[in-house]
């Protein structure tokens, strides 16, 4: 098989190439750390003024772009992401997959029945169970392992069961399209904004009772679809699971190279979903910081309902976040002097977004799930006759945040690079068309270190 | 896109989407292309009539593409695209290289001042 034009033997200007390039790996990886490393964000003043931190972010991704331009050769870009090996089929056995259905719908019940229950001290775990277990440390392990959701999902269990004795198999209309699980998405986030469904319990139960009852129905009407298509946090957990390294196949479990997955796309609105699902990462962190609370405050004060002034804050950045995104393609297409259709670049290059919007919730939730963690080995410590452990943020955690916003990043040039390289023609088309996607994606880093930066103070609720 | 389901039925396994990038040529595959109003296209693929709107991109498909069913003739004009292409990538990372070495004295000397 030949591979790309044989290169004739130009050793020197290679060897050029090679030496500036680890020059520049090192003196990036170095600046890199020099910034994150004297950034403290925990609650101490920042020693580096928080504009160099924002613009550092902004130059490592642009720096690795122009570093990943001098590989230019596809049979090389392949062998990075091809990799893969089967897992024992054992773990999948239906008897396991039974089980583990089971329990799911027991903590389903679990955690409704602990929310309406009387004991402050279920509800308290049950919010803890549902927020800190489930929302932050499950989502966790959807996007670092893989995605078990389907498994583990006790309203498809429960639909499934159902649909077994009333058969009413309906085809998911077309023209729904891909807004109902957009919309849900949105609408759940901004739920959780407006209301006290993180700290009530009775609210909690009665939006689980809720949307328990409205995704069953719809998952014994339009059975495995619904889940695929509709339903928002099923749908979520399917975009998270892509970049993760485990996938389920037909044929078993497969390991992969994380982000392998990402090079390709699937129709039926799924960039518009990944910008959904981009954008509430981003608005969860933005509500926290003090200009979004001025802001609500001004606007408050003209006698403007605060949930309507967190809506339109949902729907307006969505939607600039979709339009940033079409535009960057118009440009893509434009620059690159391509005839593919505007449509397919959208569809390729969409889910290279998706490891940034992970290394987001990562750094939002890690202090989440270490004082889960925390608490666990607490309770553990104290039935053993131990001491109870003070809680408190270990000293890597403000590092941690910001080396997993920086691998995100790094992930998703590469992934943008492997996608420009199999979509495009030639080297040089496939390198000048990804300039608006990197140029977008250097914005989208400095937005989301400024956010990172600013101590996280309780968002403004409306109740 | 056709969707598998595992044989217990409730557990999807995506379809399985690597092909493409781990497939060494794709001669058949179709990627949909839209030509705008107002240019017309200066080659087409003699393949699989893909336009282009240079000649070289055209010529260097045909290396992408379509390394098992081109003539001799096609294959010269995808090797001299090729060259022009390298000639032209070293400039850019000519360019390249100097973008690096400046953004780096920038952070640098930033820092420099920052911190004394």
């Amino acid at each position: 098989m030949v591979t790309d034009r044989p290169v004739r033997p130009e050793g020197t200007r290679y060897l050029i190439c090679v030496v500036l390039w680890l020059c520049s790996v090192w003196l990036f990886v170095g600046s890199a750390v020099a910034a994150t490393g004297s950034v403290d964000l925990s609650s101490e003043p920042a020693p580096v003024p928080r504009w160099l931190v924002v613009s550092t972010g902004g130059g490592v991704i642009g720096a690795s772009f122009l570093i990943t331009s001098f590989v230019t050769d596809r049979e090389t870009i392949r062998s990075v992401t091809a990799p893969q090996w089967s897992v024992p089929a054992w773990l999948l056995s239906p008897p396991v997959g039974s089980a583990i259905r089971l329990s799911s719908v027991v903590v389903l019940g679990v955690v409704v029945g602990g929310t309406v229950g009387t004991s402050s001290a279920i509800s308290a775990f049950a919010l803890l169970l549902v927020w800190s277990g489930w929302w932050a440390g499950y989502t966790m392990s959807v996007y670092l392992v893989g995605n078990t959701w389907p498994t583990l999902n006790p309203w498809r269990t429960i639909a499934s069961v159902i649909a077994g004795w009333v058969s009413v198999d309906r085809s998911l209309p077309n023209w729904l399209d891909v807004w109902p699980s957009v919309g849900g998405l949105l609408g759940l986030v901004w739920l959780t904004m407006v209301t006290p469904l993180r700290t009530s319990p009775r609210l909690l139960a009665v939006v689980t009772v809720a949307y328990s009852l409205f995704t069953v129905a719809g998952g014994v009407v339009y059975g495995a679809p619904w889940f695929r298509h509709v339903d928002p946090i099923s749908r979520l957990f399917r975009a998270y699971g892509r970049v993760a390294p485990f996938r389920r196949t037909s044929s078993g479990l497969t390991l992969t190279v994380p982000g392998s997955e990402l090079t390709e796309g699937e129709a039926r609105g799924e960039p518009t979903f990944i910008i959904a699902v981009l954008w509430v990462t981003t608005y969860d962190g933005l509500v926290s910081t003090p200009l979004w609370r001025e802001l609500v405050e001004t606007i408050g004060a003209v006698g403007v309902p605060v949930a309507m002034v967190y809506a339109l804050g949902m729907g307006g950045g969505f939607g600039a976040f979709l339009l940033a995104y079409r535009t960057g393609t118009q440009h893509a297409r434009r620059i690159g002097r391509t005839y593919i259709t505007a449509q397919t670049i959208e569809l390729r290059f969409a889910r290279s977004l998706l490891p940034i919007a992970a290394s987001y919730h990562f750094a939002h939730y890690l202090g989440s799930v270490l004082g889960v963690v925390a608490l666990l080995t607490g309770i553990l410590s104290q039935l053993f006759g131990g001491p109870i452990p003070v809680p408190s943020r270990p000293s890597w955690f403000g590092h941690a945040q910001l080396l997993s916003i920086l691998c995100g990043h790094l992930l998703a040039v590469w992934v943008a690079h492997t996608t420009a390289f199999d979509l495009f023609t030639g080297r040089f088309q496939s390198i000048r068309s990804q300039y608006p996607f990197i140029l977008m994606m250097i914005a989208y880093t400095m937005i989301g270190m400024w956010i990172v930066l600013h101590p996280s103070a309780q968002p403004p609720f409306v109740l | 896109m056709p969707t598998e389901y595992v044989p217990d039925g409730s557990t999807e396994a995506d379809e399985h989407s690597r092909q493409s990038i781990t497939a060494n040529t794709r001669p058949t595959e179709r990627v949909p292309t839209a030509v705008p109003d107002d240019e017309t296209p200066a080659a087409w693929c003699p393949h699989c009539a893909r336009p282009f709107a240079t000649e070289r991109l055209c010529a260097l498909h045909l290396g992408d593409r379509h390394r098992d069913e081109w003539t001799a003739n096609q294959r010269d004009r995808y090797e001299s695209a090729y060259d022009d292409e390298s000639n032209e990538l070293f400039i850019f990372h000519l360019k390249v290289i100097s973008a690096l070495v400046g953004v780096f004295f920038a952070f640098t000397y930033t820092y420099a001042f920052v911190w004394s």
